[in-house]
C-alpha cells in the first residue's frame, strides 16, 4: 500500500509540472482557437534558457523562470505581431494557423539543433539530485520545488484571470467571442496577450522541465502529443480542465509504469483519450462545439 | 440632422455576394425604429454593418456627424451604439453580476462601474436577486434580459437589438418588449430593432422600415407601414398571418 502512496506521490509531482506545460496551449487555443504545435518547442527552448543561465552565468532555474516570464512574453507578443495578423479574417484561419504553428516547431527544433547540438541535457542545481524522506516516502527535492513553483504560476495565472481587468477580456472572450467583441473588448489585443502569456507559461514550463526531465531539441514531440492528449481530454480551452486532467493522467501514467511496465506509460495517456473522445467528446470540462 | 444615418450601404461576408445592396435611413435621436423584411432581406446584416462587426463595402454609416463605417466595434461602442444580437450572447461561464461588469468594460474606472451596475441592478430586481448565479442556468428570457441590461451599463445613445422575441415563449417576449420601451421611455435611449414578429414590432416602434433584397423598400410611420395594402400584401400578410386581425381589432 505505501509503494502504491509513494507512486501516486510521483505522479501527482509530474502532473503538476505537466499542469503548467498544458495550461499555456490550452489558453492559447481558448482565445485564439489555434492549436499551437509549437508550444513543445517553446517548452525545450525554455529549458535550455535555463541550462545556459546556469552553466554560463550561474544562475539558479528557479530565478531563470522569474526572468523567463517577461523575456518569453515579450518573444510571444513579436511573434504573434509577425505572423498571425495577416492570417486574421481568412476563411481558412484554422487549417493556416495549423501549418504555421508545425512550421515555427521545426524551425525552432532546427534552430536549437543547429547552435545547442541534440546531446541530451539537464539542469543541475544542488537539489536537482535531492530528495526529502519522511517516514517511509521520499520526494525528490527537484520534482517538489518545480512542482510547487508550477503551482504558484498557475495561482497566480488564475488570479489574474480571475480578477484583472484584461483577465476578465481574455475570459469573455474565451466565452464568447462575438459577444466579447460586442461589450467592447478588442479580441485582437486579447489574442496578442493571450498568445504572449502562453508563451511566457512555455518559458516558465521549460526552466522546470530542464532539471526534471533530460531534453534535446526533438523531444518537443514527445511532450507536445502528451499535451494535445491532456487538454483534449480536459476540454479544449479550459485551464482548470487542463490541471486536473494533468493530474490524473499523471499519477494514472506512474500507476502503469509501477504495475505493468515504463512501455505502457505513454499508452495511458492516449488511452484515456480514446476513452474521453468516445464517451464525451468534449472532454471533461469542455462545452460543446458551438455551429 | 439625424443621429444615425447610413447612406447608400453595400456590404456582405468575406468573397460572397451582396447581402445589403443599397441602404440608405436615417434615424432620429430618440425615436423607436423597428426594420421589418422576409428572411435573407439583409435586416440582421444592417445591424452588423452599424456594430462594426462587419465593414461596409461601399457607402458611409456617419454618427453624430462623424462617419463609422469599418471601424471596431469596440469604438462603435465607445461612440454609444450597442449592439444586442439574436443568440443572445451573454457569458455562458460568468455569473450574472460578473456579466454586467463585462459590459462596462470600456469604461476604465471601477468606481462607475460600480454605480452603474447599482442602478441596472434596481432597475431590474431579478437581476439582483440572481446575480450570484451562472449565467448558463438561466432561462432564454432572463438571459436575454441580461444581454439587454448589460448594453446599459455603457449608457449606450442608441440599443440595436436584433429579434428579441426568438425563441421566447409569447409571455417572456411581452416582458422583454416591455422592458425594451421603459429603455425608451425612462431613459430615453434610441431603439433600432429587427423583429419577426411584425405585430410586436410596429406595437412598440413608432418608425418602421421595411427592407428586401438588400435594400429599403418602404418605410414610415408604424401605423401607416401597418395599413399600407402593398405592404400588407407583399411582406405583412405571408410573414405573420394574424396581423390584420389584431390591427383591425385595435382599429375598433
Amino acid at each position: 500500500m505505501a509503494d502504491i502512496l509513494q507512486v501516486v506521490i510521483l505522479g501527482l509531482l509530474l502532473g503538476g509540472i505537466y499542469a503548467l506545460m498544458a495550461s499555456g496551449l490550452t489558453l492559447m487555443f481558448g482565445v485564439m482557437r489555434v492549436v499551437n504545435l509549437a508550444h513543445g518547442a517553446f517548452i525545450v527552448l525554455g529549458a535550455y534558457f535555463a541550462y545556459w543561465a546556469f552553466e554560463l552565468l550561474g544562475i539558479d532555474p528557479l530565478i531563470s523562470m522569474v526572468i523567463a516570464i517577461p523575456v518569453f512574453f515579450a518573444f510571444g507578443v513579436g511573434l504573434y505581431r509577425l505572423l498571425f495578423p495577416r492570417l486574421e479574417g481568412s476563411d481558412r484561419f484554422g487549417e493556416m494557423t495549423v501549418l504555421l504553428t508545425f512550421g515555427l516547431a521545426f524551425l525552432f527544433e532546427g534552430l536549437m539543433s543547429y547552435f545547442f547540438s541534440g546531446i541530451f541535457r539537464t539542469t543541475n542545481p544542488e537539489y536537482s539530485t535531492d530528495a526529502i524522506r519522511f517516514g517511509e516516502f521520499f520526494i525528490p527535492t527537484g520534482q517538489l520545488l518545480a512542482c510547487i513553483a508550477s503551482a504558484i504560476l498557475l495561482v497566480g495565472l488564475w488570479a489574474f484571470l480571475k480578477f484583472s481587468r484584461i483577465g476578465y477580456g481574455v475570459r469573455a472572450t474565451m466565452q464568447n467571442r462575438d459577444a466579447a467583441q460586442l461589450v467592447g473588448v478588442n479580441v485582437r489585443g486579447v489574442s496578442m496577450i493571450s498568445f504572449g502569456i502562453g508563451m511566457a507559461l512555455a518559458g516558465a514550463a521549460g526552466t522546470l522541465v530542464s532539471f526534471v526531465f533530460p531534453f534535446f531539441p526533438s523531444r518537443h514531440w514527445q511532450w507536445l502529443a502528451i499535451l494535445l492528449a491532456l487538454i483534449v481530454v480536459g476540454g479544449m480551452g479550459s485551464i482548470k480542465g487542463a490541471v486536473i486532467s494533468a493530474l490524473a493522467l499523471a499519477v494514472m501514467s506512474s500507476l502503469v509504469t509501477d504495475l505493468i511496465s515504463p512501455e505502457w506509460a505513454p499508452m495511458t495517456f492516449f488511452g484515456v483519450l480514446f476513452l474521453v473522445l468516445m464517451i464525451r467528446p468534449q472532454g471533461l470540462f469542455g462545452k460543446k462545439a458551438r455551429i | 440632422m439625424a443621429l444615425l444615418e447610413l447612406k447608400s450601404v453595400r456590404a456582405g461576408y468575406g468573397n460572397g455576394p451582396d447581402i445589403l445592396t443599397d441602404v440608405s435611413i436615417d434615424v432620429e435621436a430618440g425615436g423607436t425604429y423597428v426594420v421589418i423584411g422576409p428572411n435573407g432581406a439583409g435586416k440582421s446584416t444592417m445591424l452588423k454593418v452599424i456594430s462594426g462587426l462587419l465593414s461596409p463595402r461601399d457607402g458611409s454609416v456617419v454618427f453624430e456627424g462623424t462617419d463609422i463605417g469599418g471601424r471596431r466595434p469596440d469604438q462603435i461602442l465607445e461612440a454609444g451604439i450597442c449592439f444586442v444580437p439574436q443568440d443572445r450572447t451573454v457569458f455562458p461561464e460568468m455569473t450574472v453580476k460578473e456579466n454586467l461588469i463585462m459590459g462596462g468594460f470600456l469604461v476604465r474606472d471601477s468606481s462607475t462601474v460600480a454605480k452603474r451596475l447599482d442602478s441596472v441592478l434596481e432597475m431590474f430586481p431579478l437581476l439582483a436577486e440572481r446575480s450570484p448565479q451562472l449565467a448558463q442556468t438561466m432561462s432564454g428570457g432572463e438571459q436575454q434580459l441580461l444581454a439587454l441590461a448589460r448594453a446599459l451599463m455603457i449608457q449606450p445613445k442608441v440599443m440595436m437589438v436584433d429579434e428579441p422575441s426568438l425563441g421566447l415563449a409569447p409571455q417572456a417576449a411581452h416582458q422583454i418588449f416591455d422592458v425594451i420601451r421603459r429603455l425608451s421611455v425612462e431613459l430615453g435611449v434610441t431603439i433600432l430593432m429587427v423583429e419577426q414578429n411584425v405585430r410586436m414590432g410596429l406595437e412598440l416602434a413608432d418608425h418602421a422600415f421595411v427592407l428586401d433584397l438588400g435594400t429599403k423598400r418602404f418605410e414610415g410611420p408604424s401605423g401607416e407601414i401597418s395599413h399600407d395594402p402593398r405592404i400588407r400584401d407583399l411582406y405583412l400578410g405571408a410573414m405573420a398571418p394574424d396581423v390584420d386581425d389584431d390591427l383591425e381589432d385595435a382599429d375598433g
